[in-house]
């Protein structure tokens, strides 16, 4: 039995994702970010910077003349599209990879953890009594998973064996499984890696409590994740032999009064999106 | 036939999410990937080789039927009359034909408001119930996504979980 900390401890090969991106992350605890912030953040990094150019040149953002410098990025797509593109471009090739633990192939979790990001932005929409902004819900849908990264490099087959029994015989879902075989699910894993990036306290939050999400004594942005990878397991994106291996929490459908229409409603409108979340694959 | 006789290469045809195909060539093979909550609904006709795999998401149009107008396929109500059609338009005979179906996985849900794979089996139930046809072999539920994998030539329908071993339906 393990904690986060030591499990964390223990692997070699962290996700390497650009300093320039995690600090336009961080600027997503406060209130008003003006362009010259966002284009501060960016250009620092070079190579990030050329990525995220030939990006918005794509003619999937249909750009009438192409962009040359970051601030014409900015300029012209917004903080919000900036945002999605950059995110996209750092974690994207740190999540394709294969998890051989989760029998999840190259892909198969970068694509989750899209298909996860834009339903928690339509959920974030839908209850606005959650109080939280597009923008999180997007951030922290795509990162709900990235301790899988770490945990996959620990999960020998005999673990792996057990956590399926463990999934099989007594009815747990994949973090309960983690758990009780591990010490520690990737939910807490992902966490302490956003921890170290110096990321938010609520992102954090978010990914930590994803599979057992916190209501009190507010609703907090783990209820966002909660429901966006319910969600995203349901539109077609449930990767991994124990893709459906996940428990509801009873108290949020009971405290937003969610009905199996709205359900039904977001599954729906997530598929409609499933071309953009491709665009995005491209990007990546 | 010899030892060195190298089979014709089977053509493969892969139904999307929410897609549909049908076909009379014997030689052919519909797949469809990762049914989680959705489901594969095959209908053969053995004696003409006629098939057709409906890939379906959702159980009722009525949440967006301006919307469902442009993705039939998206929908039980509105996809599984087409699938029927596509065979008989192809000279399948409705009496001879055998349906099968696979996927409907379910999230851990006590109060089944995520149960879009029940629901979406019940639609199908209800719908052949209502026309009077039956169900002749299923595999739903459960945690896993599936693969199927529809042989036109025989009809046999197999099915594969990711970790797990494929299996004749």
């Amino acid at each position: 039995m393990m904690t986060a900390q030591e499990l964390v401890a223990k692997v070699k090969n962290l996700p390497p994702v650009p300093h320039a991106a995690l600090k336009l992350v961080s600027l997503l605890d406060q209130p008003a970010v003006s362009n010259t912030e966002v284009v501060q953040a960016l250009r620092s990094d070079n190579v990030l910077t050329a990525k995220l150019l030939r990006a918005c040149n794509s003619p999937f953002f249909g750009l009438a003349e192409p962009v040359a410098s970051v601030d014409q990025a900015v300029f012209l797509l917004g903080h919000q599209q900036i945002l999605h593109i950059v995110l996209t471009i750092a974690f994207g090739s740190a999540m394709v990879v294969p998890l051989p633990g989760y029998a999840v192939e190259a892909s198969e979790l970068w694509r989750h953890s899209l298909v996860t990001a834009t339903a928690s932005e339509m959920i974030a929409n839908e209850f606005t009594d959650l109080n939280v902004e597009a923008p999180v819900a997007f951030t922290v849908g795509l990162l709900h998973d990235i301790g899988k990264l770490v945990l996959n490099q620990t999960l020998t087959a005999d673990l792996q064996a057990e956590i399926r029994g463990q999934i099989e015989h007594n009815k747990l879902d994949r973090s309960e499984a983690e758990k009780a075989v591990l010490g520690t699910d990737h939910g807490e894993v992902g966490a302490l890696l956003l921890q170290r990036w110096h990321l938010p306290d609520d992102l954090v939050e978010a990914v930590a409590n994803h599979h057992h999400p916190v209501l009190k004594p507010r609703l907090r942005f783990s209820v966002v994740t909660h429901l966006a990878n319910c969600v995203a397991h349901l539109s077609g994106s449930a990767p991994g032999w124990d893709g459906y291996a996940v428990r509801i929490s009873e108290p949020v459908v009971a405290s937003l009064a969610i009905t199996p229409e709205q359900i039904e409603q977001l599954v729906f409108n997530v598929r409609e999106a499933s071309d953009r979340v491709e665009q995005f694959m491209n990007l990546s | 036939m010899g030892k060195w006789t190298i089979p014709a290469p089977r053509k493969i045809l892969v139904v999307g999410v929410a897609d549909m195909a049908a076909s009379n060539d014997p030689g052919a093979e519909l797949v469809t990937y990762s049914l989680g909550s959705c489901l594969g609904i095959t209908v053969y006709d053995p004696a003409k080789k006629i098939g057709g795999l409906f890939h379906v998401m959702l159980p009722d149009s009525r949440i967006d039927s301006v919307k469902a107008a442009g993705s039939p396929f998206m929908f039980m109500d509105t996809g599984l009359p087409r699938l029927f059609h596509a065979t008989y338009n192809l000279g399948a005979d409705r009496s001879r034909l055998i349906v099968k179906v696979a996927g409907g996985a379910q999230l851990l849900d006590e109060r089944g408001v995520f149960n879009i794979g029940g629901r979406n089996f019940q639609a199908l139930t209800d719908l052949i119930g209502r026309n009077g046809l039956v169900i002749h072999a299923r595999d739903v539920g459960g945690m896993s996504s599936r693969t199927l994998r529809f042989d036109l030539g025989n009809g046999n329908v197999s099915i594969k979980s990711p970790g797990a071993d494929a299996y004749l339906l």
